[in-house]
């Protein structure tokens, strides 16, 4: 027995089907897996700041998932009145990944180090969304022997936009 | 070559005499860069002068220190006219940026006809490079930088 009529006694038309199914069903969960793989992370970083609240009063603040809704960790010098800037979308985005990288630095950061990482981990167009931010007013130059590096400036919360 | 009315309104250039300037935009070219594309790097050699027209660029200095030169008529790469003309920082666009070029050595040949041009420009780097002088040195309160002056 040979051809089509081999493959049929064999059960290869249902093995193909079979194997048709799992593959795209496969294909199909990867998919989805990486669609929500955002939403993923982002509940996954909530998870951690969750549990890290008690032990890190008075470090460097909270994860970056869960930046969306507050401001940067204060500093000692926190004489700027209170003031609320509206981000959205990609900007906010990007401020939430700033604050991620420069807060390996620490309190003081270097603009062309935050660049470098930012590229790095290719986040969309760091150079752009930098100037914004200190147009924004949300990050500010150190004064005196310190001139040249920055840090984000107290008082100043950041909400998402409407 | 540029419009020298264009160039007069750089402050940059705003007590230069009119003939001088006129001169200057007679060497200048309009350059433009796209946002993130670097202007020059730090220790290549310097040729060009830059006065900012518009945009923001951002200069990076080797020990960490950067500043954001965002003001129109602000000067970029003074080391194209003081030796061993080597750029001491890298310049990177942060926006889309539109300068003013001009040659070192069509400034060094406008000087040798000029001497008060000469005079009047170099005042004008001086005050630059004692402006930037704290950016280029070394950090020491939080012992971060990468003490390189």
């Amino acid at each position: 027995m040979t051809g089509l009529s081999a493959i049929a006694a064999a059960n290869g038309w249902f093995i193909t089907v079979t194997g048709l199914v799992i593959v795209f069903t496969g294909l199909a969960l990867l998919a989805a897996f990486i669609a929500s793989l955002d939403k993923l992370l982002a509940f996954w970083d909530r998870g951690v700041a969750w549990l890290q609240r008690p032990r890190r009063r008075g470090s460097s603040g909270p994860a970056p998932g869960a930046l969306a809704h507050q401001g940067p960790a204060p500093l000692p010098r926190a004489d700027a009145s209170a003031r609320t800037v509206f981000l959205g979308g990609e900007t906010l985005e990007v401020y939430q990944y700033f604050q991620w990288l420069t807060r390996r630095q620490g309190d003081v950061f270097s603009l062309s180090r935050l660049l470098e990482q930012a590229e790095k981990r290719g986040i969309p167009r760091p150079h752009f969304h930098l100037d914004e931010l200190l147009v924004l007013g949300l990050i500010e130059e150190l004064p005196g022997e310190e001139c040249g590096f920055y840090r984000w400036t107290p008082g100043i919360s950041v909400q998402p936009e409407e | 070559m540029v419009e020298a009315s264009e160039l007069r309104q750089s402050p940059f250039l705003a007590d230069i005499p009119d003939a001088d300037v006129q001169r200057l935009a007679e060497v200048a070219v309009l350059v433009h860069f796209s946002e993130s594309e670097v202007i020059f790097q730090v220790g290549t050699p310097a040729k060009n002068l830059y006065l900012l027209k518009s945009g923001s660029v951002l200069l990076s200095f080797p020990n960490g220190r950067a500043l954001v030169i965002r003001q129109p008529g602000q000067a970029l790469g003074w080391s194209s006219l003081v030796s061993p003309f080597h750029h001491t920082a890298t310049a990177v666009c942060l926006t889309d940026s539109v300068l003013y070029q001009f040659s070192n050595a069509e400034l060094f040949s406008l000087f040798r006809m000029d001497a008060g041009l000469a005079t009047r420009i170099t005042a004008k780097i001086e005050s630059v490079i004692q402006e930037r002088k704290p950016y280029r040195m070394p950090r020491t309160a939080h012992g971060e930088g990468e003490s390189r002056s």
